[in-house]
């Protein structure tokens, strides 16, 4: 299996749960974002844990090519502005969190494109029988 | 080295680490739970880091074989479903998470299953002499 595969395989199913999450659970998960940008240290902690996985992602795949397999390298790159982002900037990660998604549209949305991504990455990664 | 003895490796000797903890600070696990119970933001996070780890397993091992290595399909799935649970249904969760610990007893019971199933995890990863080296040894 590629490594684009195996990407697809891990981060398909886990951005397709958490859109879902986020769709059926709006209040939880607008309650967990203002508890989250209260504390620097789950801000920082989050930080490491993106910056950790996009670097990975990038490290083992990061092609402009024009399929399936962009949505790859973006969620690698997005993965990595976040981590550095919240740990260099982490004050402007919590105003631009409370902005974006407390009281707007903005969490449904953002729920709506990782279900949908998701399930690209899970569809495309898992449609090849076997390991 | 098999990928269901690689996992072994890993994940046996972080449950031993967590089951022992458990067993030696009972208190301050229950009181993980009940902070962990009442915040959106660390149910979330928990499922976040159960989820891809669940499927990271099953990717590279999930064979229900009748030997040790069914355990590691086991966990892939409880890492899955947790996984899931916890990101889907929070509400589910913290009310599975404090009716589950709420009796006296089922904190050290959890712990003595986690280092037990750890303690057999390590040993079966381990036992088989040299490192990533020793492919035949697998």
């Amino acid at each position: 299996m590629n490594a684009v595969n195996l990407i697809a395989r891990l981060a398909g199913p886990v951005l397709a749960v958490i859109g879902l999450g986020v769709l059926l659970n709006r209040a939880v998960y607008t309650d967990a974002i203002v508890e989250a940008v209260k504390s620097t240290t789950l801000i920082y902690l989050t930080g490491i844990a993106c910056l950790l996985a996009g670097v990975a992602i990038l490290n083992a795949h990061r092609a402009w090519t024009a399929d399936w397999r962009v949505l790859v390298t973006i969620v690698g790159w997005l993965l990595v502005i976040a981590g550095v982002m919240r740990i260099v900037l982490p004050s402007v990660a919590a105003g631009m969190a409370t902005t974006v998604y407390v009281g707007t549209v903005g969490l449904p949305i953002a729920g709506a494109v990782a279900l949908i991504v998701g399930a690209i990455l899970s569809v495309m990664g898992y449609r090849a029988a076997g390991k | 080295m098999q990928p269901a003895v690689f996992i072994a490796r890993l994940l046996g000797p972080v449950l031993v680490v967590i089951g022992l903890s458990i067993l030696l600070n009972e208190q301050i696990y229950a009181a993980i739970v009940m902070e962990a119970v009442h915040s959106p933001t660390l149910i979330y996070f928990s499922g976040l880091l159960s989820l891809p780890i669940g499927i990271a397993i099953l990717n590279l091992h999930r064979a229900w074989t009748a030997d040790w290595r069914v355990v590691v399909t086991i966990f892939g799935w409880l890492f899955t479903i947790g996984g899931i649970v916890r990101i889907l249904l929070p509400h589910l969760t913290a009310v599975l998470g404090e009716t589950v610990f709420s009796s006296a007893a089922a904190m050290p019971v959890v712990g003595v299953i986690v280092l037990l199933v750890g303690g057999w995890l390590c040993f079966e990863g381990y036992r088989r002499a040299g490192g990533a080296q020793s492919a035949k040894g697998g």
